[in-house]
């Protein structure tokens, strides 16, 4: 019963996700008040249970091992640890289709309590998000349903991909999912603005909120799941520009320039036309990447089923977003209005320029991307496009962005002007630690990508710091201290991020050769020893387990794992961290010697400072929740603000 | 059903009451608001309805395990088995005979590396000849034929809890035949054969097997144990003019040898299979009678009647041949 | 004035970033495109030594060799040909005999083509695009049937039975 009772709740949520929709645009056209407006509120809250409640079940079933349900049958196994069934729930298709129906309601249900502070506008948005549900969820009750059954049942189930037992990774989709479809609501504001003709000034500051709070989301996301990649494939790297990626980081740029232009939007009323449409795009490029990563067009290094038809879906639900946010950006964009003027030395002009490059850097990623797809579909010749092309193209776009990031925070919004000359005295201050940290990278022979990266690193990191120490003391309220804050947390992370990725760029290529048990090798200045490999087995699969004794002291224990369930190999990396990089031992397959005795194929690999990118990560979410925080900090002031007004007026009168 | 369908309508029409009480407020609020929670509670049901089971109960594993332990295990399928057999072993981890008869199926359904685990779990809570057994057979098996040191070791000490059992023996005498001994190959066999009793199908067996593998021309290339492709010539892929030529000179430099040599057993099962399979019948029927003459120890006779079987030699009465060759 | 010159240099600037960010991707495009070749392809036309492609198909049944140093040697094949691939590295763990794979790399002086990157999928039922498309072309495969509506991963164990153990 709680498989068909899920199945109904679904259908239920999209039923009610239909009422959402009519309800609170007919509310909206009414003002946002009266019985209408208050019946597509409950609508929201309605789909929220709903959604919630399927959920909940299809863990339920999880717990049970019901493999009446295909997808409990397809992913999960009754030795499979309790950790993993629960996360089995969101670690397919289906159920992850699931949760993003669910987070599609969640946002609707943020947008209708705190949304744009336009009573009509909020529930217009509050409607467009319907569309979107309507959509999703269609897709998920008719093409998608995580509670099909399969009759008869099998006796057990296929186990989750053993690759996707991971504590990361029972994490990394909810997040990623949150960002993905946070810009839904970004979208669904931008889109009820267009109609309303809300004044670009207003919708900026109704979209940021929205957008940084997914942005912040999709950012923890990719760096767990960029984090897995690195220790749980054992692949020995942390990015490969591969399509999959590439679906996440193209919303992760646009999302980037959003949070910026949204700014300038609603402390300068500038570009708000750019901001809409980047709302819009963001979204979009969202349901690209789905599309991307669900349909199996292109050939990815990452896991997912596959299905054709699920990507005629998801392609037409693309191309329904797509058509209406535009067509509407099309017909309203002039509603906006215009901002008020700027100098080339202003704020704007600096946000404006890093928009530019992070929209360009989107736009030659999205080229890479899909360019093999086009010319496959054009009749021309099957190619791929890999990590040449995007360094050749992202990174120079990535590193004039990163040369423009450290001068913005210190000029004035408007004029340039005056105060100009000294911004360019602080930068040439900031170039002193570049001076030197190029040089030393210069003297330490490291490759010229390297070098720049580390430059540029510093510099950020440079201009971050002193822009938390200008600007934090003459912050005055809360709200301002920490939106300073969060401002020099994203930008330090930033700052991180290059430096790590710079130090990567000079990582000596990985080395793999068969040790028999006493045999040595060295990598990178590290010596290890091969002391032995023994069984180690766990609660649901077999494994060899290796110890590796490092010259410079400690043991590294790598694992190799069978699941017999799923019948699957996988690798459990051990890695070694210290400041100056990881140092990061897998197992492979055990070779036969001409000997006769049997040695196992040991890979090494020297990452430095690899740390750095986990902490530039780390910065960026935390200054994201910061100036999350600073926003709803500023609005319980203005609130209260209002109300004391509001208050004396009556004392007075 | 009854309940299913009452509950979800019971939802649906909650739902659809919650969302459209608001609108009991508006002009000719009240009927909007009925034929609202009536349209929502039928679209939910029309939604529903396409592939869905409203009959069919949830089958949470606890239940299906349930039903298999109660089952007979001779009406499931082979894949029920297998699940009520683990169901066993996570209910009593220290069953070594669900553990044993798990082991063997996991072995008989091609996961060898699972079944290894399995055996040598049941081994370390008790030791059993046949379970020994089933784990060097199952690295045998793992091992494409070879029987590897940890194998004979598994089938060495089996051997020692019950020389009876014949599978041990078997394969120990195959571990001598791989190290090319194949005098002591035909002695384990021999011994098994001796032990049992004239109708066990696996005396057939071995001798058939025993047969096939000591009639190998030794100087061929290595088969090793895996060829199930008994009586193929090893120089198949020799033009016929070149291979006949060649069989010719082997026989001739054999029959020498064993002239010489005359208690080679098994040179003799090779020059007679040589013979037979080069269609010299009558040569071939000789050097049998010979062989047989030389060798008048039962087990042995029970092997070289084996392989004239096997040539065809001998006329086979078809229920026998099925019997033996399984 | 002010208004249309900001317009202006606001334009401009766009234009030029992204006409430079066109011509980049443009040029990086044409030099660092890795194409597709399927086994036949090459035993038609040979690609020059030292250029880097991807090679798909099917890894031959039996065909792996695995040395006692590490790495391992395989072929692939399309149906049409075959390709010997030498890799240095450690294969992937889906890596299956039968399955098909992807392997990037290039032609040395003498012919032998050597892997730098060998890719398998995750999910085993997966074949990828490009080794689909040479497979078809060689009608050496076959659309999955007609599944359940969503593709369920779902894999019965398939029992090959013996008399062994009943």
């Amino acid at each position: 019963m709680i498989a068909e009772l899920g199945r109904f709740l679904i259908a239920l949520a999209l039923a009610a996700s239909f009422a959402q929709l009519v309800f609170a645009w007919k509310g909206a056209s009414r003002g946002g008040s009266g019985g209408f407006a208050e019946a597509g509120r409950l609508a929201v809250v309605a789909v929220v249970v709903s959604a919630g409640t399927a959920f909940a079940l299809l863990i339920v079933a999880f717990l049970q091992s019901d493999f009446s349900i295909a997808y409990v049958a397809g992913h999960s196994h009754i030795d499979k640890p309790l950790l993993y069934k629960v996360a089995a729930a969101w670690g397919g298709h289906e159920g992850s289709m699931l949760l993003w129906c669910l987070m599609l309601g969640l946002f609707g249900l943020a947008i209708s309590r705190v949304g744009p502070a336009d009573p009509a506008l909020r529930l217009r948005a509050v409607s467009v998000q319907a569309i979107l549900q309507l959509l999703f969820f269609s897709f998920l009750a008719f093409a998608s349903n995580p509670f099909d059954r399969l009759l008869p049942a099998p006796v057990q189930g296929a186990d989750l991909n053993p690759i996707l037992q991971d504590p990361a990774l029972a994490v990394h989709p909810p997040l990623l999912y949150v960002g993905y479809v946070g810009l839904s609501s970004a979208f669904a504001i931008a889109a009820a603005g267009l109609i309303e003709k809300t004044p670009g000034r207003a919708l900026g500051a109704a979209l940021r909120p929205f957008a940084l709070a997914a942005w912040t989301a999709l950012t923890a996301g990719i760096a767990l799941g960029a984090w897995w990649a690195y220790y749980e494939l054992g692949w020995g790297g942390w990015w490969f520009w591969d399509p999959v990626e590439n679906a996440s980081f193209m919303p992760w740029l646009l999302g980037a320039a959003l949070i910026h232009s949204a700014i300038a939007t609603e402390k300068r009323g500038a570009f708000p036309g750019w901001t809409v449409f980047l709302a819009l795009l963001a979204f979009i490029l969202s349901t690209l990447g789905a599309f991307l990563v669900r349909s199996g067009v292109l050939t990815s290094v990452h896991a997912f089923a596959l299905d054709p038809e699920r990507g005629v879906w998801i392609l037409g639900m693309l191309a329904s977003a797509a058509v209406g946010g535009f067509a509407l950006f099309a017909l309203r964009a002039g509603s906006l209005g215009e901002g008020e003027g700027f100098e080339p030395t202003s704020r704007e002009a600096f946000i404006g320029a890093n928009n530019l490059l992070l929209a360009a850097s989107a736009g030659v990623v999205l080229v890479g991307t899909v360019y093999p797809l086009i010319l496959d579909m054009s009749g021309g010749a099957a190619v791929s496009v890999g990590p040449p092309y995007f360094n050749a193209t992202a990174t120079p776009l990535m590193i004039a962005a990163l040369v423009l990031l450290p001068l913005a925070p210190f000029l004035p919004w408007a004029n340039g002007g005056a105060r100009a000359g000294l911004a360019q005295m602080r930068a040439a201050l900031l170039l002193l630690p570049v001076a030197i940290g190029g040089g030393v990278l210069i003297w330490m022979g490291a490759p010229v990508l390297a070098v720049i990266g580390g430059a540029l690193g510093l510099w950020v990191l440079g201009g971050a710091a002193m822009d938390a120490v200008g600007a934090l003391p003459a912050a005055r309220t809360r709200a301002l201290k920490f939106a300073v804050a969060g401002r020099a947390l994203a930008h330090a992370g930033v700052g991180f991020i290059a430096l790590g990725a710079a130090a990567d760029a000079s990582r000596p290529p990985e080395l793999t050769r068969a040790l028999v048990p006493g045999e040595s090798l060295t990598h990178a200045g590290h010596t290890v020893t091969l002391e032995d490999v023994h069984r180690a087995d766990g609660q649901n699969y077999l494994a060899d387990r290796a110890t590796l004794r490092l010259e410079r002291g400690g043991i590294l224990q790598p694992e190799r794992r069978y699941y017999p369930a799923a019948d699957q190999n996988t690798r459990e990396v051990a890695i070694r961290t210290r400041l100056s990089g990881d140092f990061y031992a897998a197992i492979g397959e055990p070779r036969l010697q001409p000997d006769g005795r049997v040695g196992y194929e040991i890979r090494l690999a020297f990452h430095p400072m690899i740390w750095a990118l986990g902490l530039g990560a780390f910065m960026i979410v935390l200054g994201g929740g910061c100036a999350l925080y600073a926003r709803a900090a500023g609005r319980v002031v203005q609130r209260r603000r209002v109300a004391g007004e509001t208050a004396a007026r009556g004392a007075n009168s | 059903m009854i309940v299913f369908a009452s509950l979800a309508a019971l939802i649906a029409v909650i739902a659809g009451l919650f969302i459209a009480r608001p609108l009991a407020r508006e002009k000719h609020g009240a009927p909007i608001a009925l034929v609202t929670t009536g349209a929502i509670a039928l679209a939910a049901f029309m939604i529903y309805f396409p592939g869905a089971e409203p009959g069919e109960p949830g089958q949470p594993h606890s239940a299906t395990v349930a039903r298999l332990i109660e089952a007979d295990p001779s009406t499931l399928t082979l894949e029920e088995q297998e699940e009520r057999l683990r169901a066993l072993v996570r209910r009593e981890p220290d069953n070594t005979q669900a553990l044993a008869m798990l082991g063997r199926l996991l072995a008989a359904t091609e996961r060898e590396l699972e079944a290894v685990s399995v055996l040598e779990r049941a081994l370390r809570i008790e030791e059993s000849a046949r379970t020994l057994s089933d784990l060097g057979q199952t690295l045998v098996t793992l091992n494409e034929g070879e029987v590897t040191p940890a194998a004979s070791r598994a089938f060495e000490r089996a051997y020692e809890l019950d020389p009876a059992l014949p599978e041990p023996a078997f394969f120990l005498g195959l571990r001598a035949y791989q190290d090319g001994d194949r005098e002591a190959a035909a002695r384990y066999w021999g011994a098994i054969i001796a032990q049992l009793e004239p109708g066990d199908p696996f005396r057939g067996a071995i001798a058939a097997r025993a047969a096939d593998l000591l009639s190998r021309p030794s100087a061929g290339p290595a088969l090793g144990a895996g060829g199930e492709a008994a009586g193929e010539a090893p120089f198949a892929d020799l033009d016929p003019g070149e291979a006949e030529a060649m069989v010719a000179a082997m026989v001739d430099r054999l029959q020498a040898r064993l002239d010489e040599n005359p208690d080679d057993f098994s040179g003799w099962m090779t020059l007679v299979r040589a013979r037979a399979t080069s269609g010299q019948r009558e040569a071939a029927l000789a050097s049998l009678a010979q062989a047989q003459s030389n060798f008048d120890s039962e087990p042995r006779r029970v092997m070289l009647s084996a392989l004239a079987r096997a040539l065809g030699l001998v006329p086979v009465s078809g229920a026998q041949q099925d019997e033996e060759t399984r | 004035m002010r208004k249309s010159k900001r317009r202006l240099w606001i334009i401009g600037a766009a234009a030029v970033v992204l006409a430079g960010a066109a011509g980049l991707a443009s040029l990086a495009l044409r030099d660092t495109m890795v194409f597709f070749y399927a086994p036949s392809d090459i035993a038609e036309s040979p690609p020059a030594p030292g250029q880097h492609i991807r090679v798909g198909g099917l890894v031959v049944e039996g065909s792996v060799d695995r040395p006692a140093e590490g790495g391992a040697n395989f072929s692939v094949t399309d149906g049409g040909a075959d390709l010997r691939v030498i890799y240095r590295g450690s294969l992937p763990d889906l890596f299956r005999e039968g399955q098909g794979i992807v392997a990037e790399g290039s032609f040395d002086g003498e012919g032998v083509f050597h892997a730098s990157t060998v890719l398998a999928k995750h999910d085993e039922t997966y074949m990828p695009p490009e080794v689909a498309d040479a497979l078809r072309e060689n009608g050496m495969w076959e659309e999955p049937g007609a599944a359940r509506s969503s593709g369920y991963e779902y894999r019965p164990p398939q029992p090959e039975t013996s008399g062994e153990g009943s």
